[in-house]
């Protein structure tokens, strides 16, 4: 009885390394396919809706408004409703716009360090080099159609202290995000879906200064 | 009288010649047993001159972030990496580092938000009943309102999920201030240095540093070179995009260390093939090798003696005094001569004179030492002096019995020959325009005592050094304000008044007081807190935050942490913050039984002169300025080097004075030493090359060489016997200059730079003594010492 059990464990052993070994291997094709789809892209301009569930509020809060990249690190993250919050980030500087009490607010991103912290995560997710992500998080297939990928950071990573897991979820034709879910380590979860994205767009030196990115892409 | 009683010495020794050489022998043995124990002081402070602001400036120094330990910077080479990459590979470093040979690795503060909530919570102990009231003034339900208002916008902003602890801890933003001024903390590091994951890290976000804290003491080279090759070794790996620079004073010890090793190997190979070829073709008689033991017998015994008198010895005196001492072969040398040439023994007693005479010329420049003001240099004087007179003792005494007398015939020496009048002037008039020509390159001679100039690190490490210095110090001079005082709760006090008597430069000043205050002040202000929430307007207060809390969509214990603050009866400690706890031992230091208390600020008139009216305003606080110091440094050195040059001179004059009477002779005898002293300043001005301490000691040896040659020579030419005195000079001077001369292709610019001095000092004192001084006494000496005989 214990020669047949020892039998099928080494048996279910096996394949289970099998299949982590193909997983890994099938992780780094997906993650070069997507690379090199990303890689083409100059810019990005899309709306967003934002879902937010967070402990420190009684319910969730849908914030709506519109992402811009441009390639390698320019940034602006634009928030209309339901409340009006700017933040660009270009050249090493990140300036932010609160609408409540309209006050700007400029940070050197090397000298903030959560600024900083923030910014190069943010690189990370939407920035289309997903190879990169795979040496700080331990990336695998959550789902093939569409393509999802999960990344849980590594465990010695500063991040590992806030973000628990993140998915992304691809647009069919792999061109860029379609939405992106942020479990924190506190439970709190973020989600956010992409629409009306467009690529490769020129995007305007005055987009990138604040209190003039237009609200419409 | 000086004749016969040596005589009587001499043939005392003759007599008991065997019994005298065993009780040597045993004592040199007794001597070498007990050299075993001396301890030795590798303490650069023995060598410092004793202005007591110049050593608290030096202690100061001593106990700065980087003083006596490695720092490691990281470079990001490569644009298609960042800088968390660098932060990964640098932890796998930091995991390797410790070890017997690296006790600790700082790689940052943790500034984590876990660590920034625990810091909010020690709030209530920094801000005082003045912030309570200003904040209070900002307390109206509207005002209220729009803070959580705001609180909600960055908590759902999407760095949000990175400052919920703090914005949840403290949603009134009552401790934003300390907060946004411990980013501050990272400027003493340098002004480019921020923090980054719990690294230290340039603000441009391309390098990361590690400090590490090590055993291995900065003059121990051996163990140096082991550290390095350790830290090597853990940094074998790097990835292609990083660059790693070491930067520590044992790189300089190991660069030095095999720079000398290999330079001193060449020197002593040359000195020994010239000392050897005078054996084998000159004085054929290996029996003569015993003289280059008398010195290193003589610094044995005087070391022992050292160590009685002075109980630790400075390494550094020990070496230096050892190469000086190699002037003592020459007595062995002129002995050893007049013994074969004369073919008897009791030629010595010629000798003696002479050799004593030179000898108290040479040991009277050392005797200046003891009023020097560096403890060192009385060491130097106590072991040269010592040894120089047990050298006398043993060539004098001992010596003339264990050699040949068998008849020696040697080549002519310099100068010597047939000579006339005509000659004699032309040889003066020529050493005149020789000393017009070097007092105009004298003028310009300059002295360096900037002890950077003597190091023979390579070019590689210059250059990470260099590179250190722009990108995390940022070419900025930060100068110190420093609190003394007997305890910790009286130096924190003061510290508080100068910080707060600085409110005007608060943003560009970096200081621990906004953190770590008098035990008194905190007590006061947690008295403070407790009254002001348990007053009415306290609870009105903590009411308007829950209901504006719930109008704005918070959940009821979403600022569970900050009302639990405004109801706690005890509060974390200063010590219980990791980060700042080790950000404190920057600032705080504690020695002699003072406790310090460092403030930083930008080296800049407007804070110099601030600062320098709160040192005068606080008793027992200073500042600190490493510009000011190194001035401070060598303008002392310089002094003192002035100072003993002058003491020298008078008592060379004095001892010429008693032992020879007439200025005639004394000026023959020092024309040597003078011609040697303006050789050497002529070319380094020539040259506008600095005099450096090293140069300037090889400059004494020069200078005691060149008397004692003027000296022995001055005495052969009053004597009637044959002693070969001019022959055992010319030997004496072509084996030295030999060994000085292959210091002039020494790679170590010190070992160059005494190369230089001694070779020009030594061949133009040599040539004087050997050429000018005779021709001087022949033309107005001779006549006037013969008459004066008759």
């Amino acid at each position: 009885m214990i020669k047949i059990f020892v039998t099928l464990l080494i048996f279910f052993l096996g394949n289970v390394v099998q299949c982590q070994a193909q997983n890994s291997d099938e992780v780094k094709e997906v993650l070069t396919n997507i690379t090199s789809q990303m890689a083409n892209l100059k810019t990005v301009q899309a709306d967003f809706t934002q879902e937010k569930k967070m402990a420190v509020f009684t319910s969730p809060i849908i914030l709506r408004g519109t992402l811009l990249w441009e390639k390698p690190d320019s940034f602006a993250w634009r928030i209309v409703s339901p409340i009006q919050y700017i933040i660009v980030m270009r050249q090493g500087i990140a300036r932010q716009w609160e609408g409540e009490h309209n006050t700007i607010q400029e940070f050197q991103m090397s000298s903030n360090p959560v600024m900083r912290v923030a910014s190069s995560q943010l690189q990370k997710w939407f920035g289309g080099n997903y190879q990169k992500l795979a040496t700080e998080y331990d990336v695998s297939l959550a789902g093939r159609q569409p393509l999802i990928l999960a990344c849980v950071p590594h465990q010695d990573s500063p991040e590992s202290g806030v973000i628990a897991r993140i998915s992304i979820q691809f647009r069919e034709d792999l061109r860029y995000i379609e939405r992106i879910t942020i479990e924190e380590v506190s439970g709190d979860i973020t989600n956010i879906k992409f629409e009306n994205t467009h690529f490769n767009l020129p995007i305007s030196e005055d987009s990138w200064r604040i209190g003039l990115v237009s609200p419409h892409v | 009288m000086f004749e016969a009683c040596f005589e009587k010495v001499f043939l005392f020794f003759q007599r008991f010649k065997r019994t005298v050489l065993i009780i040597l022998c045993s004592a040199i043995a007794l001597f070498a047993i007990a050299a075993t124990c001396i301890h030795f002081d590798n303490d650069i402070v023995s060598m410092l001159p004793s202005d007591p602001k110049l050593r608290r400036d030096f202690d100061l120094v001593r106990g700065s972030a980087f003083a006596g330990k490695v720092v490691l910077s990281f470079e990001l080479k490569s644009p298609d990496r960042s800088l968390d990459d660098l932060v990964r590979y640098v932890d796998t470093v930091v995991q390797r580092l410790p070890g017997p040979l690296v006790n600790k690795v700082i790689k940052g503060p943790d500034l984590s938000p876990d660590e920034l909530v625990k810091f909010v919570q020690i709030g209530p102990r920094l801000i005082g009943e003045k912030s309570l009231e200003a904040f209070s003034g900002r307390t109206s339900p509207s005002a209220i309102d729009e803070s959580l208002r705001s609180v909600r916008s960055r908590l759902i902003s999407f760095q949000g999920m990175f400052i919920s602890g703090i914005v949840q801890a403290d949603p009134l933003g009552i401790f934003s201030q300390e907060l946004t001024a411990l980013q501050q903390l990272a400027a003493t590091f340098g002004r480019n240095v921020t923090f980054y994951n719990d690294h230290f890290a340039t603000q441009d976000g391309k390098h990361l540093m590690l400090i590490l804290e090590t055993p291995v003491q900065i003059t121990d080279a051996e163990r140096s070179k082991e550290l390095i090759s350790y830290i090597q070794a853990c940094l074998k790996d790097i990835p292609s995009y990083a660059q790693a620079d070491i930067i520590a004073g044992h790189t300089h010890t190991v660069a030095n260390e095999s720079l000398i090793k290999s330079d001193i190997a060449r020197t002593v190979t040359v000195a020994t093939i010239a000392y050897l070829l005078v054996l084998i073709c000159f004085f054929r008689d290996m029996r003569a090798a015993i003289f280059f033991l008398i010195p290193a017998c003589s610094v044995l015994v005087a070391l022992v003696c050292s160590g009685l008198i002075f109980g630790r010895i400075s390494a550094f005196i020990v070496a230096l005094a050892s190469v000086i001492i190699g002037i003592s072969d020459d007595y062995g040398i002129l002995v050893y001569t007049a013994i074969r040439t004369a073919g008897r023994r009791d030629v010595v007693s010629c000798m003696a004179r002479p050799i004593v005479l030179a000898a108290l010329f040479t040991s009277g420049i050392f005797f200046v030492f003891f009023f020097s003001s560096i403890p060192g240099y009385h060491q130097l004087a106590f072991l040269t002096i010592i040894s120089i007179w047990l050298c006398v003792l043993f060539v004098l005494l001992i010596f003339p019995h264990l050699v040949t007398t068998s008849a020696l015939r040697l080549p002519r020496g310099v100068g010597e020959g047939p000579t006339s009048p005509k000659k004699d002037r032309q040889k003066i008039v020529a050493w005149i325009i020789l000393i017009v020509i070097l007092c105009v390159g004298a003028q310009r001679m300059t002295f360096s005592s900037d002890i950077s100039t003597l190091d023979g690190v390579d070019a590689k490490t210059r250059a990470g050094e260099e590179k250190f210095e722009e990108v995390w110090l940022g070419r900025y001079k930060q100068g110190i304000f420093v609190v003394t005082a007997p305890t910790l709760e009286e130096a924190l006090t003061v510290n508080r008044s100068v910080y707060n008597d600085s409110a005007s430069f608060s943003k560009q000043i970096t200081s621990i007081a906004p953190f770590m205050l008098p035990e008194q002040e905190q007590k006061k202000n947690i008295a403070a807190w407790r009254v002001f929430w348990q007053t009415k307007k306290g609870q009105d207060l903590r009411d308007s935050v829950q209901v504006s809390a719930m109008q704005n969509g918070f959940s009821p214990d979403a600022f569970a942490s900050f009302l639990d603050l405004t109801q706690r009866d005890s509060f974390p400690k200063f010590e219980d913050i990791s980060f700042l706890k080790q950000m404190s031992e920057r600032f705080i230091s504690s020695q002699k039984g003072l406790v310090r208390v460092l403030t930083f600020f930008p080296e800049e008139p407007g804070y110099t002169v601030h600062f320098n009216r709160l040192a005068h305003k606080y008793p027992g606080s200073f500042i600190f300025s490493r510009t000011e110091f190194s001035r401070r440094f060598n303008s002392s050195i310089n002094q003192e080097a002035l100072r003993l040059a002058g003491y020298a001179g008078l008592f060379l004059c004095f001892v010429a004075a008693f032992f020879l009477r007439r200025m005639r002779l004394i000026l023959a005898v020092l024309s040597a030493a003078v011609t040697c002293i303006l050789a050497i300043a002529g070319v380094y001005g020539f040259l506008g090359k600095p005099l450096t301490a090293p140069a300037l000691v090889a400059m004494m040896i020069a200078v005691g060489l060149s008397i004692d040659y003027g000296v022995f020579l001055l005495y052969s030419l009053q004597n009637k016997i044959d002693t070969g005195t001019a022959k055992a000079v010319s030997i004496s001077a072509a084996t030295t200059l030999t060994g000085a001369l292959s210091l002039l292709a020494a790679h170590h610019p010190a070992l160059f730079s005494i190369g230089l001095s001694l070779s020009v000092g030594l061949g133009v004192g040599w040539l004087c003594a050997q050429i000018i001084m005779p021709a001087l006494y022949r033309l107005y000496c001779s006549n006037a010492c013969e008459a004066k005989n008759e």
